[in-house]
């Protein structure tokens, strides 16, 4: 398996795991409080809708001049992964609630309450749930299964990494009976961060006309750099909502001060 | 038509998500580094720290948002919605 194939595998496999807990929590809940059997049949449903997204746009995007995949692929996927390091770092830094599954789990099993009785037969509000929950939470991954798959023409080796970190969630889930409230889904969302950032900037400039030093060898420098960047950019978030609550706790009125992170 | 432009709406969320001058970022810099390129000069420099820069500047603006928004009691902006 060469670099950029292994760096493929971590990533969807990252991306996938992460989102498929989250995706678990709103299956769960409305699983327990309402039915098991519509809430699973979401579930298939969106998992349709997803591989059939997959397949169509894959065979799509492998037709497509390489130089010109490179460019729109490095893109979308430097654009994801800014998002997603973004996001990371602002709830390192306290500044966005970071992802309580419990929490979920509770309100969405609130709202499948007071969503009313269900009939004897199918139940639309579990179905509706658990298939809108799937396929939001999975149409991101999809989307980095396809871009980072269609660019190295292993769309099925990304599907792979997915299939087996959608299945280690389930495992894990099932064996636990509740939400995975313990997985560090923060650090894996910033670590997916760093990977699509630092592919998407390789490709993207790749597709763009310009060479790397190295070649992919480049890949060795650039995703710790990303990395180490990232971290100092974290790092100074931090620091600077340190600062301010240690300036606004003091004067005990609303601190007018702004933040240079 | 009304489809279309929730169609349209859509892809624009999902794609570009709550931060259009990142997304705008990248889009110039890979343009500068084919501008660059086809002139046959070195281009792979142009990336990383633009790259970088974007990022820096993007959690500036969401920080200085997410001020104003505990400042003034309003819901944050960033906790809405599916996604990462």
């Amino acid at each position: 398996m060469s670099g950029a194939e292994l760096g493929l595998t971590i990533s969807v496999f990252l991306a996938c795991a992460v989102e498929a807990v989250e995706a678990l929590t709103i299956v769960l809940a409305v699983g327990t409080t309402r039915s098991w059997p519509s809430a699973m049949s979401g579930v298939a449903a969106a998992a349709i809708v997803l591989a059939a997204v997959v397949v169509a746009l894959g065979s799509a995007l492998v037709s497509l001049p390489i130089d010109l995949l490179r460019v729109l692929v490095g893109g979308l996927l430097l654009i994801f992964g800014l998002q997603w390091l973004r996001k990371a770092i602002l709830r390192s830094a306290g500044l966005k609630a970071k992802h309580d599954e419990l929490k979920t789990f509770r309100e969405e099993a609130e709202a499948a309450r007071a969503a009313g009785a269900r009939g004897a037969g199918f139940d639309v509000y579990a179905f509706t749930i658990s298939f809108k929950g799937v396929l939001l939470e999975g149409l991101e991954v999809a989307f980095i299964v396809l871009t980072f798959g269609a660019n190295q023409h292993r769309v099925a080796l990304a599907g792979a990494a997915a299939g087996l970190a959608v299945l280690l969630v389930i495992a894990v889930g099932a064996a636990a009976r509740a939400p995975l409230a313990r997985v560090p889904e923060n650090t894996m969302k910033f670590a997916v961060g760093v990977m699509l950032s630092s592919f998407g900037m390789f490709w993207g400039a790749e597709g763009a006309g310009a060479g790397w030093p190295g070649g992919d060898a480049s890949l060795l420098a650039i995703v710790p750099g990303i990395l180490l960047a990232a971290l100092a950019i974290a790092w100074t978030a931090r620091r600077a909502v340190n600062a301010q609550e240690l300036v606004a706790e003091p004067a005990g009125a609303p601190d007018q001060r702004t933040v240079s992170a | 038509m009304r489809s279309i432009k929730r169609l349209l709406a859509n892809v624009w969320e999902f794609v570009v998500g709550d931060d259009p001058p990142t997304a705008l970022g990248v889009v110039i810099a890979l343009a500068l580094t084919a501008l660059i390129a086809d002139a046959a000069i070195a281009a792979w420099w142009v990336m990383p720290p633009a790259v970088i820069g974007l990022l820096a500047l993007s959690v500036r603006r969401a920080t200085r948002e997410e001020h104003e928004c505990r400042r003034s009691g309003s819901a944050s902006s960033e906790d809405v919605g599916y996604g990462a």
